[in-house]
């Protein structure tokens, strides 16, 4: 026990690093993943066309790559970011993607007729879509951004590779010192207990969107 | 005059679906059309409430157009009139599409409120006295799911008429229907058209469309071949072929 205390400090210090990765990629990606789900089902070829491309990037290579890519190659055209603000970039990115086709998928399942339905009473484009659609789309699609979600509990353990101390890595290098697997085990703890939490937090939202079927 | 259709021509693909459609509605006058699987029905009543664009002619609905002709072939309304054309003319669609995410109530006040700009409270009164008279004053809080048929289709009309438009239409109204809840439509909508509503229902029930009509017109191909009145028990229609479908 005394030992588990004593690892403590370090653990922490990773894990504040892991929750932020995961809370700010979270914030923005989500939002973005919405704009760019409609940009992807856009009329106008040459957006939707960019879209489609920038998924297929960025769903077709591991996010390991990306992150490498944004810290050391960006630099190389310019563009230097800190080591934070590199894996943010890296997971919004890709995670918006990610956001993006699920929210399309749940876009896409709405029937023509909910469309019809606000235009025939007048309703703005602007209300249509507030309103109406994205409502009914959260409902569809809020068990695929559960998943989402608690993959990027486990993801965040990538940004190690540009030399942030997140909480897999502070596990790690106090196994190394003390020569014990007990820093892993804590750390896995770890992990389970945030992802029950959301597990959790994702049941009642559902059961918050189930009045109506 | 609550709708007038002239000189309508709509094609997909080179396939003309509507082919020099002329009628009117008139105030307090409920019209039925009728005819053949694909004959039109279903595109004349989109192309009225806007959902599909003619291809030449002129759709006036109380006195705006929606369309009419120009040199070139045909013009649009601009985006503003079209938000007070909007509100002169309902649809009840055959799946009424109601929004299954909000209850009743929400569903009838939507509409009222961010279009017509009303405070809660009025919009609300309003619709719980649309209630009132559908018979439905105590499903106010019910979500769709929780509805039959019939009910659902009496809260798309009540959230038509919330926005008292000047003309109704209907498609296909007595499909989801039992024979007996057809009486029941049959007399809201004579109501709605005591109001001086114009009712525009297309449908292929022809026992419902005598039992509700003023006027019957039948369409075929496209076409708008012949017309019977209720005054005269429908015996104007001079066609053989219509004569045996009304009568079937
Ligand atoms: N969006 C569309 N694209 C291409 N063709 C269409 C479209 N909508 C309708 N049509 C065609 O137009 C014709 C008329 O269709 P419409 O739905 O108006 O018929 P209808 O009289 O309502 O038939 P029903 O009684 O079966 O409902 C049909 O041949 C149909 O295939
Ligand atoms: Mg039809």
């Amino acid at each position: 026990m005394a030992y588990i205390n004593s690892l403590l400090p370090s653990l922490i210090s990773g894990l504040t690093t892991t929750l932020e990765i995961f809370i700010i990629t979270l914030l923005i990606s989500i939002p973005l993943g919405v704009v760019v789900a409609f940009g992807r089902l856009s009329n106008i070829k040459v957006i939707s066309k960019t879209i489609q491309s920038y998924i297929l990037v960025m769903r077709g290579t591991p996010l390991m790559l990306q992150l490498v890519f944004v810290f050391f190659g960006l630099p190389y055209i310019g563009i230097a970011l800190d080591r934070n603000t590199a894996a943010l970039v890296a997971f919004i990115l890709n995670y918006a993607a990610y956001f993006a086709e699920i929210f399309r998928g749940g876009i896409d399942s709405i029937e023509i007729g909910q469309y019809e339905g606000a235009i025939v009473l007048g309703l703005s484009k602007v209300r249509t879509i507030t309103k109406i659609i994205l409502p009914q789309v959260i409902k569809r699609v809020l068990p695929s951004v559960g998943n989402e979600v608690i993959n990027l509990v486990k993801d965040t353990s990538l940004v190690y590779v540009v030399g942030l101390g997140e909480l897999l890595r502070a596990g790690k290098i106090a196994s190394n010192r003390d020569a014990s697997l007990i820093p892993f085990v804590a750390v896995g703890t770890i992990y389970l207990l945030i992802v029950m939490l959301l597990t959790e937090g994702f049941k009642r939202l559902e059961q918050r969107y189930s009045y109506y079927k | 005059m609550s709708l007038k259709v002239e000189g309508l021509y709509k094609s997909f693909d080179g396939n003309t679906v509507l082919n020099n459609i002329n009628f009117k509605v008139n105030k307090g006058e409920i019209v039925t059309i009728i005819g053949p699987s694909g004959a039109g029905k279903t595109t004349l009543l989109r192309a009225v409430n806007g959902l599909e664009d003619a291809d030449k002619g002129s759709i006036e609905i109380d006195g705006d157009f929606l369309c009419k002709n120009n040199v070139e072939g045909i013009e649009y309304c601009s985006k503003k009139q079209n938000k007070s054309i909007r509100k002169k003319v309902g649809i009840v669609f055959q799946s009424f599409n109601l929004f299954p995410h909000m209850n009743v109530m929400e569903n009838i006040i939507e509409a009222p409120r961010s279009v017509l700009k009303m405070n809660k409270k009025a919009a609300a009164e309003k619709a719980e006295a649309l209630l009132y008279d559908l018979g439905l004053e105590t499903k106010a809080s019910a979500y769709p799911f929780q509805l039959s048929g019939g009910q659902k289709q009496r809260v798309a009309i009540a959230r038509s008429c919330a926005l008292d438009p000047k003309l109704i239409c209907f498609d296909e109204p007595t499909s989801a229907l039992d024979p007996e809840m057809r009486e029941g439509i049959a007399n809201i909508i004579d109501d709605l058209a005591e109001k001086n509503m114009a009712i525009l229902i297309i449908t292929h029930d022809m026992a419902f469309a005598k039992r509700v009509s003023h006027r019957v017109l039948f369409i075929e191909n496209g076409k708008l071949i012949d017309e019977g009145k209720k005054d005269n028990n429908f015996s104007d229609i001079s066609s053989k072929r219509v004569l045996n479908y009304i009568n079937s």
